[in-house]
């Protein structure tokens, strides 16, 4: 048998193909079956379906009834959804789409120029990263009915890969006319062009969709029926997928020291990596560079020179992720290979914190320090236990504070009472969306969750980030993300460890879960279930 | 969770026992020695102190046995026991020692059930003696003052209050103080009621002893069996809530506990089942040992049973 660390290490270079293959290639022996239940598990309930006004776990279920812009392969080229073809001004300030003729919303009224208009409008003042994306909206025109224009101030290299179903859903416009859209019934009982149409919401127990029998695509969906699960309690999510209770679920759908056990257990159960990128992230530990002591290069770097990535991987993340060196995860698109790599070197780091004018007291103690490990995710406390066994072994007596979530984001974020935290965060599709506001200086702002808690302040990285931010030369775009890679790398204002394991987990009934770059997140319109 | 109800019930069950029998013995100066050897003889404490002083001991010597930070990262994760000689009880998740968890996981066990009993007794002897002694209004005060905190769901107190001030060894133990006190307050304060209506306190008062005389030398030894009692119980109480504090990661992270060493090996229950069976099974040996303690000594010193009734 493979070992997992080696599966995993398939799974996420580009040699994955021959491996998967053989279930791939079983699986699309036959045509595509019409009917059947598809149940699909999420980890929670959302506070509403459509993912119009904020981007959380609704993004599970939002595309599958209400359709986007533009759907995506798996290296994020865009496919045609609602709008059929796109063109790009050269100086990157005018987006113009073709909208798709002959489309109804589920209520019956058709789809125009007018409810794109609407969406993109609502998206842009109200959902956290739409905000990002259309930062430099000036103006949505709508010359006909099946034409939108967009205008904006500065370019935005990253708009067309953020128009996916579940980042810009496209409501009915006079469904979402007046007033404030974050309390409209509609998010809660979609209407939208989506292969499925929403039957009901069980509020604690589930979601009901039944096939669109006037769907765009003739022939799709091929499911007559989706429920949608909500199981809060991973055992339990667990037992429902030995069971065969649940079919599908993405994201973490159980702990990850069930999940070797579980593929290896149950043969119609199987895990599907790809369709990750828009939620890709990686794990870091965050130095407060507000400290005297961490402020010191010396000391971060012989702290970086204390941490086995290889150990965290395999022992606390199970063999899963990938051990990365930088700022991106190695879905993203401007991921870079060969960054600079602190070997572990317990030596070398007892001579850097000598040399840093920290050496040890009669008791053997250089300095003492605080770890907060974020308290949402199973794998950073043990994450936060092996770094305090580290800092031990060179003399440095670091203390674990726990507390709840939003403790957790006071202290770091507002009162930046902190030294060192164990923190996570999601790529997103681009990095001006989801890395900049970490390592961007103007973004150290108290009260602002996620933003840069460290403090961290290079005006060459500053330069970088708002250069490739408006940057429409996809070659420079690159080298600017690569420098700013090296940048961040080299400056230690913290260690990113392992990229963060998401995967789809499906019974092998379940055929074409993941056909492009959104995954599970995707409209479902594809999915047959075999016998 | 479930442990508080029965304790409190069995609490309150043995409140009512202790009674006039010993007070009287104690009055009446028996020989000390006596009662001592009778609860020296009694099969249950014998069982109870061995396993007791077992681990104790264990508890001790864990730095001699098992040198060294519990907390390291000793070997590779996920050994089972046996497996490696240099582990004979395994090494968790993070390949830490199970053996040197579980023994300086005693310590810690142990220190906090003590310490917090020792804290709630000394509140809750305070507060009952002062409504017991007085009585009035005074009393009145305290009663509703005590009823506040019995209805109130002690484990859902504490989990408020160590999640609010932030998980420490020291909040850890004052919240199990804070949560446990009103059982021995509602008892000290009945003890002190009867007692207070006795002759030879109110001899004393005769004689001219102040309060505070009266209450420190003439009652309190007298009170003292039911509340031994009822401590040697709460010893155990106070061990479960802090391993069920633990296991909810509101221990203290920075120490190694046996509840914690549950609550870490949680996670890998159906594949390393090993990693909470053994300080599982440190738990209830512990909790076991304290109350066929307590229960031998309810035997011996509650005059409702035959042989304490020959104390005196």
């Amino acid at each position: 048998m493979i070992s997992r660390r080696h599966f995993s290490q398939l799974m996420l270079s580009a040699s994955a193909l021959p491996f998967i293959a053989p279930i791939a290639v079983r699986a699309q022996q036959d045509e595509p079956r019409r009917g059947g239940t598809l149940v699909y598990a999420l980890n929670q309930a959302p506070p509403s379906l459509i993912s119009l006004v904020s981007p959380g776990v609704e993004r599970g279920i939002s595309a599958k009834v209400v359709e986007g812009l533009l759907d995506y392969d798996h290296d994020l080229n865009p496919r045609p959804q609602l709008a059929t073809e796109w063109d790009i001004s050269e100086d990157g300030l005018t987006y113009r789409f073709k909208l798709r003729e002959g489309v109804t919303f589920h209520d019956g009224t058709p789809f125009t120029s007018r409810d794109v208009e609407a969406s993109i409008r609502i998206v842009s003042q109200n959902h956290s990263r739409g905000r990002a994306s259309f930062a430099n909206l000036e103006s949505i025109e709508t010359p006909s009915d099946h034409e939108v224009v967009l205008r904006l101030s500065k370019p935005a290299p990253y708009l067309l890969r953020a128009l996916p179903a579940d980042e810009v859903p496209i409501v009915p416009a006079h469904l979402f006319g007046e007033g404030d859209p974050t309390g409209n019934p509609a998010l809660t009982a979609p209407v939208g062009t989506g292969p499925f149409r929403f039957i009901e919401y069980v509020r604690g127990s589930h979601v009901l969709l039944e096939r669109n029998e006037d769907y765009w695509q003739a022939g799709k969906p091929y499911l007559d029926s989706v429920i949608i699960r909500f199981i809060t309690d991973g055992a339990a999510r667990t037992a429902a997928f030995e069971t065969g209770e649940v079919h599908i679920g993405g994201g973490a759908s159980v702990p990850l020291s069930d999940l070797g056990r579980l593929i290896d257990e149950n043969p119609h159960l199987a895990l599907e990596t790809r369709g990750q990128v828009y939620d890709a992230g990686v794990n870091r530990i965050e130095f407060n560079l507000e400290n005297e002591i961490l402020a010191n290069r010396n000391v971060r770097l012989a702290i970086a020179h204390l941490i086995d990535k290889d150990y965290i991987r395999d022992t606390i993340y199970y063999g899963y992720g990938a051990v990365i060196d930088g700022p991106f995860a190695p879905e993203v698109p401007y991921y870079t290979p060969g960054l600079p790599h602190y070997e572990v070197d317990v030596d070398l780091a007892n001579r850097l914190l000598d040399e840093a004018g920290y050496p040890r007291d009669a008791n053997g103690v250089r300095f003492q320090i605080r770890i907060d490990p974020r308290p949402l995710a199973d794998t950073d406390r043990p994450t936060a236990e092996y770094l305090r066994a580290r800092l031990a072994e060179v003399g440095i007596e670091a203390t674990l504070r726990t507390q709840d979530f939003a403790a957790y984001v006071n202290r770091v974020f507002t009162e930046r009472d902190f030294d060192i935290i164990v923190n996570g965060i999601t790529n997103s599709f681009d990095p001006t969306i989801g890395t900049q506001r970490i390592y961007w200086s103007e973004n150290l702002r108290r009260g602002v969750p996620f933003s840069n808690a460290t403090a961290y302040n290079n005006p060459e990285v500053d330069r970088l980030l708002l250069a490739a931010a408006v940057e429409i030369d996809p070659k420079t775009r690159f080298q600017q993300f690569a420098d700013f890679q090296r940048q961040v790398v080299n400056d230690l204002p913290d260690i990113h460890t392992v990229s963060q394991f998401r995967y789809t987990l499906y019974n092998t009934r379940v055929q074409n879960h993941t056909v492009g770059a959104t995954g599970i997140n995707g409209n479902f319109a594809d999915i047959w279930l075999a016998d | 969770m479930s442990h508080n109800p029965d304790i409190n019930d069995e609490l309150a069950r043995r409140a009512l026992g202790p009674g006039a029998a010993v007070a009287n013995a104690a009055a009446g100066n028996a020989e000390p020695s006596s009662s001592v050897r009778r609860v020296l003889l009694n099969p249950l404490v014998v069982v109870g102190l061995t396993i007791l002083s077992a681990i104790g001991a264990l508890a001790l010597l864990a730095p001699l046995l098992t040198p060294g930070d519990p907390l390291s990262i000793a070997g590779p994760a996920r050994l089972w026991p046996g497996e490696i000689a240099a582990f004979p009880l395994g090494t968790d998740a993070l390949g830490r020692n199970v053996l040197a968890g579980v023994l300086h996981g005693a310590r810690a066990s142990i220190f906090v059930g003590l310490s917090a009993t020792l804290l709630g007794v000394v509140i809750g002897i305070l507060i009952g003696a002062v409504a017991g002694y007085f009585g009035g209004w005074v009393d009145d005060l305290i009663v509703r003052f005590i009823e506040i905190f019995q209805t109130i769901p002690s484990f859902v107190l504490l989990v408020v209050l160590v999640a609010f001030s932030g998980p420490s060894l020291l909040t850890v133990i004052l919240g199990i103080a804070l949560v446990s006190w009103d059982v021995i307050a509602r008892l000290t304060r009945s003890e002190f009621r009867r007692l207070s209506a006795q002759d030879f306190v109110s001899a004393a008062r005769v004689v001219g002893y102040d309060h505070s005389h009266i209450i420190r030398h003439e009652i309190l030894p007298n009170a003292a069996p039911a509340l031994i009692v009822t401590g040697s119980i709460m010893v155990a109480s106070a061990l479960l809530m802090e391993a069920a504090l633990s296991f909810m990661g509101l221990g203290d992270p920075n120490l190694v506990s046996w509840g914690s060493m549950i609550g870490s090996g949680r996670e890998l229950l159906r594949t390393h089942w090993y990693l909470t069976a053994i300080p599982g099974g440190f738990i209830v040996v512990s909790v076991l040992a304290l109350n066929l303690l307590g229960d031998g000594l309810n035997d011996v010193l509650n005059p409702r049973h035959g042989a304490a009734g020959q104390i005196s």
